[in-house]
């Protein structure tokens, strides 16, 4: 045991804030033997932290189809820094692209620096001269991509630097919540609890979502009040992307037009100095509950007929046979239905909540 | 006579859905903590599976996309407007009605109603409000469908039925092997005839389709909208004409609209430099129409001029018109607007000028003052600062193109109109600017409307009482969309006699 401590206190300690290039430039692993770039490398020694990655957004970061959608309208060099950060995995994409790149935030993207692992621990068999680290996987870790603001363009086309305005807030509106406050400052704490650590679940995992977000639904009498709350996350909710947005929907299947719908996400506007900021931003911060009042008319209300002696109503379409439908979805792109020629090649949504409801089992709303 | 009408882009996912059981609710108040919690460890995300898995068909109302026509009646009886377009089946109004617009009952006249695509469709309910259904009295005078051929598309399952004489829905159901469908036809094969006209009449066409798609009761929200506000504009427009009746009005009560797709092999130039990505759209209409000949050099070389180096030509204006008669768009014609949700706020028509007033199809028609505090071109265009801070419909500027004429003296020849604001949008209230150049001949006649990849050219014809807005082409993305006088429908001898 004395031994254990021993080599753990005979590491040195790293921060690890500075680790990541912010976008602007790919990480050097000049130093990495080429053979032991690739997740491969791993394989054998950590098969089940691989076999979670490989199920990870993160071993998609590169791949993905919502994010090649993007990469293809606008190819810049800064995308590639935190999507296929290596250096070998950049010169990959500068040729076509290659497996290498293919693997997006891999291994080496988060273990190693200057050819030695990164670690939090150190295990006492551990065959790695590795850097341990408190720091690792902590809110400063992973802001090297998760955090950053609007870019600013230099005359090339490329990103030259940052606006002073947030593009994704998702670690300072971490650090500004309840959890970091109360000294909870890892984001692993979330999103790497799966037995190996590795599978990062996010906006994409339907439990995650869930559990982060939560409804209510009530009666008022002629109405119905819906409340959202972010009940489990550290940071706003939805976060992360520009596009993404979270969209509530109540409507009769035979009434669409009579559609309540509400939406969480931000508006931006170009600002002079160059770059955008957000001036619209109905997301939920951590703990935040926000109260919709839905008028009468998707609980019901039959058709007025302006030619009482001759049309029927149809009510019947409307009437307590006829369930309500509620829909909570998780939006990625800024194009919940991609127009024709934009179509991706993977979901641009996920349902938390798809139900039909019968309106008259809901209870009455507390006063 | 085909009718089109404007319509949406197709942007339905095909893909179907999850429908939880009822008893899945649950009430989540007591999930309302008063302190988060970090949600407990969850196994790798499942995002494929979870999105593709479904496929429970679910019957839901899909608002009308489109209506062909075989035909519908022209009928000037109230002057202006004819009330008898097939895209009334969809307003769910039994005072408006599609008539056809041949001789005698109808038979064999059709109709093609067009809806958001589904998949998985087993089953189309259709509620029909037969014959003329404003009064008890016009639906007696007017003739009513009696046997119909239904077809489903593109599956092409028939079915004939036989409609009752009677007022109110009646119900028809027609099912098909699962599987897509995305249009209805009708077709007339009988009719009850009128007592006193012979119109076929038909007032509503509602329609409910079981499938498999996930629905999207927003889109269907938007299509049924579209279709009241241009229920409304038509019916405004009306108005206004039968008001001024008796006196000059530029403009015609009706045109006719003839669309084309242009075989065209203009290819797009480049843009870039210093070039705003508005200006290049300016340019980009100039040169399109140029290739395809839409007007005369000397008009497009005024265009030009104005547009070249982000508009450095104009200058910042206030205009005052001399007459305050609104710009209402009849039928064919269309005043975009900063809140339209399509890139083109005009299809399937001609553009009129978004300036308010029908002075503005003059260059004398109005005043142009220096107005220092405009904001910089550029800057409206991209809807920043403060002066675009107003809420839909926003706030206009306008810049003038005043080059000296052969006699030394300046003369109006453009004026570039932008307006910005916010609009309504999913996530709020977002900035929104839209412009357009209106460039006149030396006699001081609007000839050109441009908009970013959109020119429409205006024929003028001299009357007595001043020049008539007799024609016009608009030329965007490839499709020439032409309008003119309506040829009068010399088969049309009957009239409903009553006013919408």
């Amino acid at each position: 045991m004395l031994l254990f401590l021993a080599s753990l206190l005979a590491v040195p300690l790293l921060h690890t804030g500075g680790l990541f290039t912010t976008g602007l430039a790919p990480i050097a692993d000049a130093d990495i033997p080429v053979a032991q770039r690739s997740v491969q490398a791993c394989a054998k020694c950590h098969p089940k932290q691989l076999a979670e990655w490989q199920h990870s957004r993160h071993s998609r970061a590169w791949t993905n189809a919502l994010f090649q959608r993007e990469y293809k309208q606008q190819p810049l060099h800064w995308c590639v820094h935190c999507h296929a950060p290596l250096q070998s995995q950049f010169a990959q994409v500068q040729t076509h692209g290659g497996s290498l790149a293919d693997e997006g935030v891999s291994c080496a993207v988060c273990h190693v620096r200057g050819g030695k692992l990164l670690a939090r621990t150190r295990h006492a068999d551990s065959p790695h001269d590795t850097v341990v680290s408190a720091d690792f996987g902590s809110a400063e870790f992973c802001a090297g991509c998760h955090q950053f603001n609007f870019p600013l363009f230099a005359s090339n086309g490329q990103v030259s630097g940052y606006s002073a305005f947030p593009m994704q807030d998702t670690v300072a509106q971490f650090q500004r919540g309840p959890y970091y406050l109360q000294g909870k400052g890892r984001c692993g704490d979330c999103h790497a609890q799966s037995p190996a650590g590795h599978t990062f679940p996010g906006a994409h995992d339907p439990q995650q979502l869930k559990q982060a977000l939560s409804y209510s639904l009530c009666r008022t009498g002629s109405g119905l009040q819906l409340t959202l709350t972010n009940r489990g996350a550290g940071h706003n909710v939805p976060t992360g992307d520009v596009h993404r947005h979270i969209v509530a929907r109540l409507w009769r299947s035979s009434s669409p037009e009579q559609l309540f719908e509400i939406s969480l996400g931000r508006r931006y506007e170009p600002v002079e100095a160059g770059g955008k900021r957000t001036i619209v931003d109905t997301t939920l911060a951590p703990a935040q509950s926000r109260t919709y009042q839905v008028p009468g008319l998707p609980l019901g209300v039959p058709e007025k007929s302006s030619v009482k002696s001759i049309a029927k109503p149809i009510a019947s379409e409307l009437g307590s046979g006829d369930p309500l439908n509620f829909q909570l979805r998780y939006v990625y792109t800024i194009d919940e239905f991609p127009f024709p020629g934009h179509e991706v090649a993977e979901p641009t949504y996920l349902d938390i909540v798809s139900e039909r409801l019968e309106p008259q089992r809901l209870p009455m709303c507390a006063k | 006579m085909t009718l089109r009408v404007p319509r949406y882009n197709s942007r339905m996912a095909k893909t179907s859905t999850t429908l939880l059981g009822l008893g899945a609710l649950v009430v989540m108040t007591s999930q309302l903590l008063a302190a988060p919690t970090p949600p407990a460890p969850q196994p790798a995300g499942k995002v494929a599976a979870a999105a593709a898995a479904n496929t429970v068909a679910v019957e839901r109302r899909l608002h009308l996309a489109n209506v062909e026509a075989s035909s519908f009646l022209w009928d000037d009886f109230n002057r202006f407007q004819q009330n008898y377009n097939p895209m009334y089946l969809g307003d769910d109004d039994p005072k408006t009605a599609w008539v056809e617009g041949v001789k005698g009952h109808g038979i064999g006249e059709w109709l093609r109603l067009k809806f958001t695509p589904m998949e998985g469709a087993s089953k189309v309910r259709l509620k029909i409000r037969n014959g003329y259904q404003k009064s008890d009295k016009l639906f007696a005078m007017n003739s009513r469908l009696k046997e119909v051929a239904l077809k489903l598309l593109p599956s092409g399952k028939t079915q004939s039925v036989t409609l009752k004489d009677e007022q109110g829905f009646q119900e028809i159901v027609l099912d098909q092997p699962a599987g897509p469908v995305d249009a209805v036809e009708l077709k007339v094969v009988s009719a009850y005839p009128g007592s006193k006209w012979d119109d076929l009449t038909v007032s509503d066409v509602q329609l409910f389709v079981t499938a498999t798609t996930r629905e999207n009761p927003a889109y269907e929200k938007a299509r049924l909208e579209k279709l009241l506000t241009w229920k409304s504009e038509r019916a405004t427009a009306a108005a206004n004409f039968k008001k001024t009746a008796s006196q000059y009005n530029p403009l015609l009560p009706q045109y006719q609209v003839v669309r084309k797709d242009l075989d065209s092999t203009y290819k797009e130039s480049a843009c870039g430099g210093d070039d705003s990505s508005e200006a290049c759209g300016f340019r980009r209409a100039v040169e399109e129409a140029q290739h395809n000949k839409l007007v005369a050099d000397t008009v497009l070389t005024v265009t030009k001029a104005v547009v070249e180096k982000n508009f450095a030509a104009l200058q910042p204006v206030r205009v005052v018109p001399v007459n305050s008669q609104p710009m209402l768009a009849p039928d064919g014609m269309c005043i975009p607007r900063l809140n339209s949700c399509l890139d083109d706020g005009c299809y399937e028509a001609t553009e009129l000028p978004m300036a308010d007033h029908l002075a503005f199809l003059r260059a004398d028609g109005f005043h142009a003052f220096e107005e220092k505090s405009n904001p910089a071109i550029l800057s409206a265009l991209h809807a920043e600062g403060k002066e675009c801070s107003k809420r839909d419909p926003g706030r206009s500027f306008f810049y003038a193109y005043r080059p000296k004429n052969a006699e030394g003296r300046e003369s109006l020849r453009a004026l570039l109109q932008i307006r910005c604001g916010k609009v309504e949008s999913r996530e709020g209230m977002s900035p929104a600017a839209r412009a357009q150049l209106l460039v006149y001949d030396e006699a001081g006649l609007l000839q050109v409307v441009t908009s970013p990849y959109s020119l429409t050219a205006m024929t003028f014809a001299s009357r007595a009482q001043g020049p008539v807005l007799v024609a016009a082409k608009r030329l965007s993305g490839g499709q020439l969309i032409t309008v003119g006088e309506p040829k009068a429908d010399s088969s049309s001898d009957t009239k409903n006699g009553d006013k919408p």
